[in-house]
């Protein structure tokens, strides 16, 4: 290590690196930090956000387990309802069934059910909720700006993925029961 | 040692169970009618309670003996002892169910759930919705007039109320038994009925005074043709005074919330649309007089009938009764596994068989026979014995009694020679609008039936005719989002019914019309639009009732079945069967009770298995107004396979009217502007377009270009 006198130049060329990296490395720190705060997932969303709703709602049905490790997101590839494979005995013995919600396209959806905010679905994390088995089906509404609001069912019976078609505000006519609007002439009888 | 078994295999079991049934309770009632040595002798160990209920192999069963004076007292046998015994255990649990929502195991004893039996046990006991939901504190379903019947300890409550309060007014019992039916005014209609009658009376008291007679009898006589006049006067003012008497009878129920009169000078408030005001037929009126209806099995669509005006005049605890019979009816019939109501007997009696002694025999009336025998041997003969039994009762969680029931007639087996014939009765194919566009009516004199023939030493004879339905013309939505008429005929010739199906799914086509499938509910104390699944299903309201059996052509040679769409289901649409103008879609749809009757008979006495759950993968959306509604059904329902299949025959029966054929396609309704021609007469490239506006029109089109009328 080699002294450098107070008015050396080379000693104020390397305070100020030192000044510079400080500076550089608090700005990258409190960017990171605003990144994290936009991107991280909010409460009730995704994984890590399991909204356990009240087992009140349900008659007859056990208490719901302790939260658990969570379960691996099951696997679904299209418009997928209910699983149609043999069910896991484990699956069935558990007296609470999960509900996983997501959205085509991959956009930021809230889901509510009746008045309860259930959470949020975003691009890359779906909902989870968990619900008392065989407890009654959970009529949602799935909203996202800009697209037409879903009213959609999620059953009890057994584990459950429900991944809801969006539609743009837009495209309306491309549903099905989309009525074009009567001309004005319309069911004037026919020209002789 | 907890050791369950199977009713089926109780006597097999029993010997295992190492000589339980030989100790103990010695009943004392015997077989009435039990032939030892008859064919029934010989299967009824095994035919006897075929639903694999399960009993514990300690479980005591009630036992009515007669005592001393000859007064019904109460035992308690166990459960092996009563079955060895030739004893029927006769399920009145509160979670029981009909044969087609029991729980069923596979052939290696795998449980097979059914998604709608914790629904159809909830209903039953007043404990949930039809999505399987909480009711709300307090509130009702009386669902049995829909096919779910009450269980006991629902009835249990409703004979403790009765106890405390008759709901019968002495001075105001001869004013409900003075009319047979009060007339319905709607409400808009009151002051123009009320001004008419005002003014016949006024005409009347005119005529009297220059005929110088005292009353208006008087009058009637001397002048007849006053009479239809004096008539509608008088009858009014015996209706109006009924009418404040059922008025206070649907409240004594609590089916009914009167409004209360505005005190004088108080500030007048906005009406409260669910409470009634007296002497009006409104809302909360027509309400009131559905639940009770639907509570004492009533088919008469909501108006003041005679049925109806004949419960309103009887005791509460009288009606608890009838509904307790009611009740044990569908139980008894479920386990002694007999469909034979009567219902086949014509003007010269009862079907007649042939029997092994070479003789013939009435067919008998076995619904009736059991119900009242077991009635009996229970002690239920009365309203107050059936009080006094509930009252002996807690709760019905688990009770099981032993009965003794006649054996059967001798044409039963195990697998019996069964067919099912629908006869379409009257047909139409004309639209039922004129050139004009004007309804005209299409009469019938023969209504659909639906029968089920048994083949019997060589004889076909009728167990059950039940009236059913046929399709006609329905609205349909086409591709344009506009609503049209079409023909949905019921298809005609053989076919089998392979396929039972126990809360069946009803995935709506494309061309149901929107408006049908979106409701409100109220969801977590919010009303919200939601899809209706009331109409899909599984549920007592939905397109297929409770239960359905899929008729279909078979495949030869390997190929699959053709299936066209045509079932014969429950239906809570009970109207659609009993009025004279009403249709289905092509279906043959039974009241929700019995088709679980036709179907809990076939299953026990046809070759079948039990197939269990069939999940599916079926979502599909539609917009209705601002809002996407996406359907979404995970199972088809709970299957059974009949094997072999059921044969079915639809008869053609006799087409009346002018078109010999139904016309094809989409039919404009009279009266609604569309914005062209249907979709499906959309003219080619070049072609002129030629815009259909009436349904006379398209059948002329039709028959002009040569085609399908």
């Amino acid at each position: 290590v080699t002294s450098l006198a107070p008015n050396d130049p080379e000693r104020e060329r390397r305070l100020k690196l030192w000044a510079w990296a400080v500076i550089g490395g608090a700005a990258v720190l409190g960017l990171g930090a605003t990144l994290y705060g936009v991107f991280a997932p909010e409460p009730g969303e995704g994984e890590v956000a399991r909204a356990t709703l009240p087992a009140s709602t349900a008659p007859n049905a056990d208490p719901p387990a302790a939260p658990a490790t969570p379960a691996p997101m099951p696997m679904h590839t299209g418009p997928l309802v209910e699983s149609t494979q043999a069910p896991d005995v484990s699956a069935t013995q558990r007296p609470t069934v999960k509900l996983v919600f997501s959205v085509v396209p991959a956009v930021k959806a809230t889901v509510v059910w009746g008045k309860h905010r259930l959470g949020t679905i975003s691009p890359r994390a779906p909902l989870i909720v968990e619900r008392p088995r065989d407890s009654g089906p959970l009529d949602i509404v799935v909203r996202s700006p800009g697209f037409l609001p879903v009213h959609t069912r999620a059953y009890t019976f057994n584990d459950t993925v429900v991944d809801v078609r969006l539609t743009p505000l837009a495209k309306k006519d491309t549903l099905y029961g989309y009525r074009a609007p009567l001309p004005a002439d319309a069911g004037a009888p026919p020209t002789p | 040692v907890r050791c369950k078994f199977r009713f089926a295999y109780a006597a097999a079991l029993i010997s295992c169970l190492g000589g339980c049934a030989s100790g103990g309770e010695d009943p004392s009632p015997s077989n009435p009618g039990a032939d030892p040595g008859s064919i029934e002798g010989s299967e009824q160990s095994a035919l006897v309670a075929p639903p694999p209920q399960e009993v514990s192999a300690g479980e005591r069963v009630l036992l009515m003996v007669d005592g001393p004076g000859g007064e019904k007292t109460e035992s308690w046998i166990s459960a092996q002892a009563a079955v060895s015994q030739g004893y029927t255990l006769l399920d009145l649990s509160d979670d029981w169910t009909p044969y087609i929502f029991a729980e069923q195991r596979d052939a290696a004893g795998q449980q097979l759930p059914n998604r709608y039996r914790r629904v159809f046990i909830g209903l039953a006991n007043d404990q949930l919705d039809s999505d399987g939901e909480p009711l709300e504190p307090g509130e009702k379903n009386y669902l049995e007039l829909y096919g779910i019947a009450p269980s006991l300890a629902v009835l249990r409550e409703r004979f403790l109320r009765s106890e405390q309060e008759t709901c019968v007014n002495p001075d105001g019992h001869a004013a409900l038994e003075a009319v047979e039916t009060v007339s319905y005014t709607s409400p808009a209609q009151m002051k123009q009925d009320a001004a008419r009658v005002a003014r016949t009376l006024k005409e009347l008291e005119a005529a009297r005074k220059k005929a110088k007679v005292a009353t208006l009898e008087e009058l009637v006589q001397q002048q007849p043709k006053l009479a239809p006049k004096l008539e509608l006067v008088q009858k009014r003012a015996a209706e109006q005074v009924a009418m404040a008497e059922v008025e206070k009878r649907l409240v004594c129920e609590g089916l009914l919330k009167v409004a209360e009169p505005a005190a004088p000078g108080a500030r007048a408030k906005r009406p409260d649309a669910s409470l009634h005001t007296p002497g009006v037929y409104d809302e909360p009126m027509r309400l009131a007089v559905r639940k009770f209806q639907q509570k004492n099995k009533i088919y008469e669509a909501n108006y003041l009938r005679k049925k109806t005006m004949d419960a309103l005049s009887r005791p509460s605890l009288h009606n608890d009764h009838d509904s307790l019979e009611r009740v044990m009816r569908e139980r008894i019939m479920a386990v002694a596994g007999v469909l034979e109501d009567g219902s086949a007997d014509t003007k010269n009696g009862p079907p007649q068989y042939l029997s092994a002694s070479g003789e013939k025999k009435p067919l008998p009336n076995l619904s009736d026979e059991y119900t009242q025998t077991v009635m009996t041997q229970l002690g239920l003969t009365s309203p107050e014995a059936s009080l006094a039994f509930m009252k002996r009762h807690g709760d019905f969680k688990r009770l099981l009694a032993a009965i003794k029931l006649p054996p059967r007639p001798e044409y039963y087996s195990k697998h019996m020679e069964l067919s099912i014939v629908v006869d379409r009765g009257d047909v139409w194919y004309d639209p039922p609008f004129d050139e004009n566009d004007k309804w005209r009516a299409q009469p019938r004199s023969r209504y659909p039936s639906l029968s089920l023939f048994m083949d019997y030493r060589g004889e076909r004879v009728p167990l059950v005719r039940w009236r059913t339905t046929i399709g006609g013309w329905r609205s349909e939505q086409a591709p344009d989002g506009y609503e049209y008429y079409k023909y949905k005929g019921s298809d005609t010739g053989p076919r089998v019914m392979r396929n039972i199906i126990s809360g069946p799914v009803w995935i709506a086509p494309e061309s149901t019309p929107i408006r049908s499938l979106a409701k409100s509910k109220k969801v977590e104390g919010v009303w919200q639009p939601v899809v209706n699944y009331d109409e899909l299903g599984p549920g007592y309201l939905s397109a297929y009732g409770l239960v359905a059996g899929y008729f279909v052509i078979p495949g030869e040679n390997g190929a699959p079945d053709q299936d066209r769409g045509i079932r014969a289901h429950g239906s809570s649409d009970y109207l659609s069967i009993y009025q004279p103008d009403r249709y289905s879609h092509g279906c043959h749809r039974l009241p929700n009770h019995l088709a679980i009757r036709l179907y809990d008979f076939l299953l026990q006495h046809r070759n079948m298995k039990v197939n269990g759950d069939a999940p599916m993968n079926f979502w599909r959306q539609f917009l209705s107004g601002e809002r996407v509604y996406e359907m979404r059904i995970p199972s088809r329902g709970y299957v059974y396979e009949l094997d072999p299949p059921l044969p079915v025959n639809v008869l053609k029966g006799t087409i009346k009217g002018e078109l010999q054929e139904p016309i094809e396609g989409f039919v404009p309704k009279p009266g609604v502007r569309y914005p062209g021609p249907p979709p499906d007469q959309k003219p080619a490239e070049g072609e002129e377009a030629d815009v259909v506006t009436s349904a006379s029109v398209r059948a002329t089109t039709g028959a002009s270009r040569g085609g399908p009328l």
